[in-house]
């Protein structure tokens, strides 16, 4: 339950799924049963997106459209990467580097906010307005680099297939850092795309017949509602550059961890 | 309308595994005569859970009917066939 909370917070903070801290405990927990493990944690990833996208907070910061168009070609990415067969060393080295790279960028642009205070602008057909909490005005943004957005989408849904990382992780530093999407609403945005990409494999866990505790389930998941209202209200509160050098750290941790598993 | 419902399905979900929790916990304890009736709870719930993300797709694929974005619509059912799509893979037609 309290890795479920760690998740949750996480979720709704960052736009990520939370799983690097919950398979670890469920594993642990389950002993050493990793695809129970990872079956439970992706329910908690649906349990925080939907707690997300449906609350009035969260909300306030997605940006549908954009969501709509990048999980088009992360669920393609997730599909195509049904065909690719990559060792799982390759594979987590490759996330490894990724994540790491992603983190030293995210921490050198952490000052970038990527908001336009004129919010008159035309913002195109991706762009959109929020009510800054940094600042507390309304505030607009413009997408850039769409074509590289819908790439990292896709390379996001191929990595999810291939080594079961959700594709939050890479999406929402990339949206922000590249594509002038504030941190919020790439958090925001990515909450919805990470829920909808983690039904097949539950679907298929679940056919499979790795999900034999439910009781472990029902408690990740209380875990993970009672973590996202945390992490709302933590979110309220924290500074634009609090929760980019959050995203870092946890980007380093999860870089870290998967050169561990690699060698 | 909608929201409304998805958040409905959240709550009840939400609750029904409390409900379930607390029950299997019961059982645990020796409170209460054992049963299959916690586990089938919890599952339902989880089932209802699973089942929010597809609904919100339908949800939005139905606002964007509606306005006439036509765009917005197609990417919407493409996500929809391409998972529909995976399911059926993973669930069917990957060799074991």
């Amino acid at each position: 339950m309290l890795a479920g909370a760690a998740a949750g917070s996480l979720g709704a903070l960052l736009g990520l799924g939370g799983g690097i801290f919950l398979v670890p405990v469920l594993d642990h927990v389950l002993g050493g049963n990793f695809s129970e493990a990872k079956a439970i944690s992706l329910i908690a990833v649906i349990a925080t997106s939907s707690f997300v996208t449906l609350a009035s907070h969260g909300r306030r910061y997605l940006n549908l459209r954009l969501a709509m168009f990048l999980q088009m070609f992360t669920v393609v990415g997730a599909t195509a990467a049904n065909a690719v067969t990559l060792g799982d060393r390759p594979s987590r080295i490759v996330f490894a580097v990724t994540a790491l790279v992603v983190a030293v960028i995210m921490m050198m642009k952490r000052h970038q906010r990527n908001v336009i205070h004129d919010t008159s602008i035309d913002v195109g057909q991706f762009g959109g307005r929020f009510h800054d909490d940094d600042t507390r005005e309304d505030v607009a943004y413009r997408v850039r680099r769409l074509p590289l957005a819908l790439f990292i989408a896709f390379v996001a849904g191929v990595l999810s297939t291939l080594i079961g990382v959700g594709g939050g992780v890479i999406i929402v530093p990339a949206l922000n850092t590249w594509c002038g999407v504030p941190i919020r609403v790439a958090a925001g945005t990515s909450a919805l795309m990470i829920g909808v990409t983690a039904v097949p494999a539950v679907v298929a866990g679940y056919a499979a017949g790795s999900l034999n505790q439910p009781l472990f389930a029902a408690a990740g998941v209380l875990g993970v509602l009672a973590g996202s209202r945390a992490g709302f209200w933590i979110g309220a509160r924290a500074r634009v550059k609090s929760l980019k050098t959050l995203l870092a750290a946890v980007l380093v941790v999860m870089a870290v961890r998967y050169f561990v598993m690699a060698f | 309308m909608a929201v409304r419902l998805l958040r409905g399905c959240l709550t009840l979900s939400a609750a029904a595994l409390l409900v379930g929790l607390l029950w299997s916990l019961a059982v645990a304890r020796g409170a209460i005569s054992p049963s299959s009736y916690p586990d089938t709870v919890i599952r339902a719930a989880l089932c209802i859970l699973v089942a929010i993300p597809v609904l919100n797709l339908f949800a939005v694929l139905a606002g964007a009917v509606k306005k006439g974005d036509r765009m917005m619509a197609a990417a919407v059912v493409l996500v929809l066939v391409m998972l529909a799509f995976n399911v059926v893979w993973l669930t069917v037609l990957r060799p074991k």
